[in-house]
C-alpha cells in the first residue's frame, strides 16, 4: 500500500516526467486527477506573474493553496512552470498580509502626517468619497485620476475606464503598462493601425532563426526560453542571436552575441534595413502590394518638462508626423548606415552584424524578432518597434509561421486589460482612443450614456500624473494593483513630493504594505489572483479566465469589488453637470453605481449561473453574475471589429483562446488570408488596421540618448529585472526563499571598471546621478556581465531603490520612460 | 479496490522506503518535482550536482538531455534555497519547477494509512 507521501511523489515524478516527453518506470500519469486521495479540488488559473500566460493547475484543500503544477493542457507552457511560478501558491500566504484599511489619522481623524490607524470598509470609503466630492467640487474632473496595472483582471480594468472615464468624467487614467509596453503598443499602432502581435508563440517551433533584441528571456521569460531552447536543440540549424548592452543568461545559447553601446540599436536596425537592399533581398513583390514608405520628423525630444533645456532645444518636440516617401529615398535614407560606421557607433563587430542581418535577408530563413524593454523603455521606443517591423516588412517575413516580430510583455494582462480594455489615458477599448468623437460616440453607446460624458482630451499619462501630483493639479488619487513609488523614475524630484503634497489624497489599494502603499493616506487591503474569478489577456492574444478558488483574508476585498462599491456613494448629480443629465434624464436620483453597473448589461447574468459550491465573493455581494456582464458587455466593443472575443463561458473550458475568435475559431497569424477571417478574400496580406490595407515601413534615423556619459558622470547606468524578483518585487519579496535568493539589488560592473577606481567586489559604494544617489555594494562576477563603461543594477529592492538616480526622459511619443540609460559615477562609499 | 490500485502498487516500490531525513526533522512536507535541460556535454555534472542536493533524487534521464527529479523538504524555503543554486550551474539551460504540494504536519503523521 501506498502512503500520502508516496503518492504526492509519484504524483509530481508523473507530471514532470509527462512534461520532459520521457518515460520513468510507473504509468502514473492518470493519477493526478484521482485526487480524492489528499482531497485536493484542482482547478485551472494563469499564473499572475508575467506576460507569457503560462496555466498553472491549483491544488485547494480545506480552503487554502497546498499545490500547483505547470498545466499539461496549456499549449503556453505545456506542463512547465518557472520559479515564479513554483512559488505561486506562497504569493498569497506572506506574513504582513493586509486585513484592514489604513487611514493615516491624528487626534481620531484623518490627517495628512498622521499615523496609519486601522479603520473600518464602511469609514475607509466616507473618506475617499468625501475627498472626491470636495475635489471634483473643487477643481472639477481633472483633478481626480487613477493609476491602475497590467496585473489588474480584465474585468477590473474594465470597471475602472468606465468609472473614471464616463462615472467621473476624468481621462486621467494609466495603467503601469505605460512603463513596459506604451513604445510596444506606439510601434504597432504607427506601422499597422491595430495594436498587438501578428503572430504567436507557435512560431518558435516553426522558426530558423530567433533574435533577442534588448530582451533577456532566459531571465525574464524563462518558459518561452524552454520553447526557443528546446527548438534550437532539436533543429541544429536553428541560429539564436542576442543582442544586449550587456551579456546576461540568454548569452548561453547564442551563436552570435552581441553587445552594443546604449542607444545604437536604432542604428544597427537601419544597418540591417541597408544590408537587404545592397543584397538585393527586399521581397519586391510583398513590398509592392502590402507596404507604403513614410518619413518621420526627427529631433523629437525627450518626453521631459517643457521647461527642461533639451526639450527647449527639440526642433520637433513630442511629433510623430510623417510624410509618404518612394522606395528609393528610403533606400537613400538608410544608406549611410553602412556595416563599418555603425560597428563604430555601437561597438559591435563588423562580422557579426552581418551574421545578423544575414538572417533577415536570406529568404530561405524563418526568423522571429524578440524584444521587451531593451526596445520599450527607450527615449526612442516607438521609432525601434518601427525599424524593427521595417526589416520585417522589407523581406515579407511576417504574419506566417517562423516569421514573426514579437513584442513580448511584462505583466500577465499588459494587453488583455491596459491594451485591449484600454486603460490608457488616452484608450477606449478595442483599440479605439478618446479624441475621436466616433469612438466615443460607440463607447457611449455601448454604456448607455449620454452623449458628450467621456471627455474629449487624453488625461495626464503615468509621468505626467506623478508630475501633476506634484504641481498640486491631480488631487484626489488612487492606486491600484502597483507599486508605482518603486517603479517610476527620478522619484526623490517628481513621485514622493507628489504623493506627499498636502494638497492631494492618495488611496492605494494592495494586499501588501509596499512603498507606494505607506507614502499613500489610505490603504486598502486587497484580494488578488484566485481569491477572486478573472481574466488575463497575454502577449499572443491569448484572454484565459479562471475561477475563484479560495476566500481572501478576512478583510480583504478585490479591486473589482473596491471600484463598483465605491460607485455606489455617489449620485449622479454629484459628479455629472446638469447640462449631462437633462440629455438623459432618467438617471436623476441614481447612483453611479446604477448608471454604469445596473444599466442591464452588466447585471443580465443571474447568480443562478454560479453553482452553490463555487466561490464568488463579488457577484454573491453585488447579487449578479458581475464578471459575466462585465465581460460581455465589454466584448461588444471588439466583436466584429476584428477584436473578437467568444463568449465568456467558453474561457473557463479553454486553456485562453486567441483574438479574434470568428465563429468559435481562435487566430494564430493575424493579416495572412487563410489564417485570418478578416483578411480580404485575394489579397493574400491584409494591413486591415490601415484604411489602404498596406503597413507602413519608416524612415527614421539614429539619434542619441537623453543623457550620455560625460567627464563627471562617466558611466552608463542600466537597470532591470532578474529572475527572483519580477517587476518591482512587492509580490515575490513577500516570499522568503525569492528575498534570500537575491536579497540586495546588487551593482554589477565590469571588473576593470571597479578596478580603475579602487573598489573590490563586495565594496560599498554610491552610485550618483545628476538627480540623487544610491548605495548599494559592487558585484563584479556573477551572471550579468556589464561591458566597461556601463553598469547595471536591478531595481526590485525596496532599501535600494535605484529610481532615485534614473531620469525621467521618456519617449516623447509613447510617454514611456527609458529607464536604461541615464549617466552617473560611482564612489567608493 | 479502486482502478489506480495496480499503479499504486507499482509506484511502492519504486519510492525509496523511507523520505529523506531532511524531510521528517520539521513539520511540514514538501515535494516538488522539475526538468533540467543540460547541455549535452554538461549532462553529467548536472545530474551529479542535482545528486548532491539534499532530498532529491533522480527518475529519468532522456538522450535530449532533459533530467526529470524531485526534491524533498522539510519546507518550501529549502527546496528554493536548492533550486537557486542548481540553476547557477552553467551546463544547465533550463531549470523547470513542475509539481508542488505540501502536507501539513496533522496530515504528515498520517503517513502509512491507506488512501
Amino acid at each position: 500500500m501506498i502512503n500520502r507521501r508516496e503518492f504526492i511523489k509519484a504524483n509530481a515524478v508523473a507530471a514532470a516526467a509527462a512534461v520532459a516527453g520521457v518515460s520513468v518506470p510507473v504509468a502514473a500519469s492518470n493519477l493526478i486527477t484521482s485526487s480524492d486521495i489528499t482531497k485536493l479540488k484542482w482547478d485551472k488559473a494563469p499564473c499572475r506573474f508575467c506576460g507569457t500566460g503560462c496555466s498553472v493547475n491549483v491544488g485547494v484543500m480545506d480552503g487554502k493553496i497546498v499545490a500547483t503544477h505547470g498545466d499539461i493542457k496549456s499549449p503556453v507552457n505545456k506542463g512547465l512552470n518557472c520559479v515564479k511560478g513554483y512559488f505561486l501558491s506562497k504569493i498569497l500566504y506572506g506574513k504582513d498580509r493586509l486585513t484592514t484599511p489604513l487611514l493615516r489619522m491624528k487626534n481620531g481623524k484623518y490627517h495628512k502626517e498622521g499615523e496609519f490607524t486601522p479603520i473600518s470598509w464602511d469609514s475607509a470609503f466616507d473618506i475617499m468619497a468625501q475627498k472626491a466630492k470636495e475635489t471634483l467640487k473643487a477643481s472639477g474632473p481633472t483633478a481626480l485620476g487613477m493609476f491602475g496595472s497590467g496585473q489588474w483582471t480584465i474585468h477590473e480594468g474594465y470597471a475602472a475606464v468606465k468609472l473614471m472615464k464616463a462615472g467621473f468624467r476624468t481621462n486621467n487614467i494609466d495603467p503601469n503598462a505605460r512603463h513596459c509596453m506604451a513604445s510596444a503598443v506606439g510601434g504597432f499602432m504607427r506601422t499597422f493601425g491595430i495594436d498587438e502581435p501578428m503572430g504567436c508563440y507557435d512560431d518558435m517551433e516553426a522558426a530558423d532563426a530567433m533574435v533577442l533584441w534588448g530582451s533577456n528571456m532566459a531571465e525574464m521569460h524563462p518558459i518561452l526560453w524552454t520553447r526557443i531552447t528546446d527548438r534550437k536543440l532539436s533543429a541544429p540549424h536553428v541560429k539564436v542571436a542576442v543582442l544586449s548592452t550587456f551579456e546576461h543568461r540568454s548569452f548561453d545559447l547564442a551563436d552570435n552575441g552581441m553587445i552594443f553601446t546604449p542607444q545604437t540599436d536604432l542604428a544597427i536596425l537601419n544597418f540591417i534595413a541597408n544590408y537587404i537592399i545592397q543584397t538585393d533581398s527586399v521581397n519586391h513583390d510583398f513590398v509592392n502590394k502590402h507596404t507604403n514608405f513614410r518619413r518621420g520628423v526627427t529631433d523629437i525630444g525627450y518626453g521631459l518638462r517643457p521647461e527642461h533645456p533639451l526639450e527647449q532645444k527639440a526642433k520637433n518636440a513630442g511629433s510623430g508626423d510623417s510624410s509618404p516617401i518612394n522606395f528609393e529615398e528610403y533606400a537613400e535614407f538608410v544608406s549611410t548606415y553602412t556595416v563599418e560606421s555603425v560597428s563604430k557607433l555601437s561597438g559591435v563587430p563588423q562580422d557579426n552584424l552581418i551574421a545578423l542581418a544575414k538572417l533577415y535577408a536570406d529568404p530561405k530563413i524563418k526568423v522571429c524578432s524578440f524584444w521587451t524593454m531593451g526596445f520599450n523603455q527607450h527615449t526612442r521606443g516607438v521609432w525601434a518597434n518601427n525599424l524593427v517591423y521595417n526589416i520585417h516588412l522589407l523581406t515579407g517575413k511576417i504574419s506566417t509561421p517562423g516569421n514573426s516580430p514579437f513584442s513580448l510583455t511584462g505583466q500577465p494582462s499588459a494587453c488583455g486589460t491596459a491594451r485591449e480594455v484600454g486603460t490608457f489615458s488616452h484608450r477606449l477599448p478595442a483599440d479605439m482612443v478618446v479624441k475621436n468623437p466616433k469612438h466615443r460616440k460607440i463607447a457611449e453607446k455601448i454604456w448607455k450614456l449620454p452623449e458628450g460624458t467621456i471627455p474629449a482630451k487624453p488625461g495626464y499619462h503615468a509621468v505626467l500624473q506623478n508630475r501633476m501630483l506634484k504641481d498640486g493639479k491631480l488631487n484626489f488619487y488612487w492606486v491600484q494593483c502597483n507599486n508605482n513609488m518603486q517603479a517610476a523614475a527620478n522619484m526623490m524630484e517628481e513621485t514622493y513630493p507628489g504623493y506627499r503634497n498636502p494638497a492631494n489624497f492618495i488611496v492605494v489599494s494592495d494586499p501588501y504594505p509596499t512603498v507606494t502603499a505607506q507614502a499613500g493616506d489610505l490603504i486598502l487591503p486587497t484580494a488578488m489572483w484566485v481569491e477572486k474569478e478573472g481574466a488575463y489577456g497575454n502577449a499572443e492574444r491569448r484572454t484565459q479566465a479562471w475561477y475563484q478558488m479560495v476566500s481572501a483574508p478576512e478583510g480583504a476585498k478585490s479591486d473589482l469589488w473596491q471600484l463598483v462599491e465605491f460607485s455606489k456613494r455617489f449620485t449622479i448629480e454629484e459628479v455629472w453637470p446638469e447640462e449631462l443629465i437633462a440629455k438623459q434624464p432618467e438617471v436623476r436620483g441614481k447612483t453611479l453605481f446604477d448608471v454604469l453597473f445596473r444599466n442591464g448589461h452588466v447585471d443580465e447574468f443571474s447568480l443562478d449561473e454560479i453553482p452553490d459550491d463555487r466561490l464568488n465573493d463579488e457577484a454573491r455581494d453585488f447579487g449578479f453574475y458581475i464578471q459575466k456582464g462585465l465581460f460581455e458587455e465589454y466584448a461588444t466593443f471588439g466583436r466584429g471589429k476584428a477584436h473578437d472575443l467568444a463568449p465568456y463561458d467558453r474561457y473557463h473550458q479553454e486553456r485562453g483562446l486567441r483574438w479574434p475568435v470568428v465563429k468559435g475559431k481562435e487566430t494564430l497569424w493575424r493579416y495572412k488570408e487563410g489564417s485570418d477571417p478578416y483578411v480580404k478574400p485575394g489579397s493574400d496580406f491584409d494591413f486591415y488596421g490601415k484604411p489602404d490595407g498596406r503597413a507602413i515601413i519608416f524612415a527614421l534615423p539614429y539619434e542619441p540618448a537623453a543623457e550620455s556619459p560625460d567627464v563627471e558622470y562617466d558611466l552608463w547606468l542600466s537597470t532591470g529585472r532578474v529572475l527572483e524578483h519580477w517587476h518591482s518585487g512587492s509580490m515575490t519579496q513577500r516570499v522568503p526563499e525569492l528575498y534570500k535568493a537575491m536579497p540586495d539589488a546588487l551593482v554589477y560592473m565590469h571588473p576593470d571598471d571597479a578596478k580603475a577606481r579602487g573598489m573590490r567586489r563586495g565594496d560599498l559604494v554610491n552610485l550618483i546621478s545628476r538627480r540623487g544617489e544610491v548605495q548599494t555594494r559592487v558585484e563584479t562576477r556573477g551572471r550579468n556581465k556589464p561591458p566597461r563603461g556601463l553598469v547595471f543594477m536591478p531595481w526590485f529592492d525596496a532599501s535600494r531603490l535605484v529610481n532615485k538616480v534614473t531620469l525621467d526622459a521618456t519617449d516623447p511619443l509613447s510617454k514611456q520612460t527609458d529607464f536604461k540609460k541615464c549617466a552617473i559615477k560611482v564612489v567608493k562609499a | 479496490m479502486t482502478e489506480t490500485q495496480p499503479a499504486e502498487q507499482q509506484i511502492s516500490k519504486q519510492v525509496p522506503e523511507q523520505v529523506p531525513e531532511q524531510a521528517l526533522d520539521q513539520g511540514e512536507y514538501h515535494v516538488a518535482s522539475f526538468v533540467a535541460h543540460a547541455k549535452a556535454q554538461y549532462l553529467d555534472q548536472v545530474s551529479s550536482d542535482i545528486k548532491q542536493s539534499p532530498g532529491s533524487e533522480i527518475h529519468a534521464i532522456s538522450e535530449q538531455g532533459k533530467i526529470v527529479f524531485t526534491l524533498e523538504a522539510h519546507s518550501h524555503k529549502a527546496i528554493g534555497r536548492e533550486i537557486d543554486r542548481l540553476k547557477q550551474h552553467t551546463g544547465l539551460l533550463n531549470l523547470s519547477p513542475v509539481y508542488h504540494q505540501f502536507l501539513q504536519q496533522d496530515q504528515a503523521i498520517k503517513q502509512g494509512e491507506n488512501p
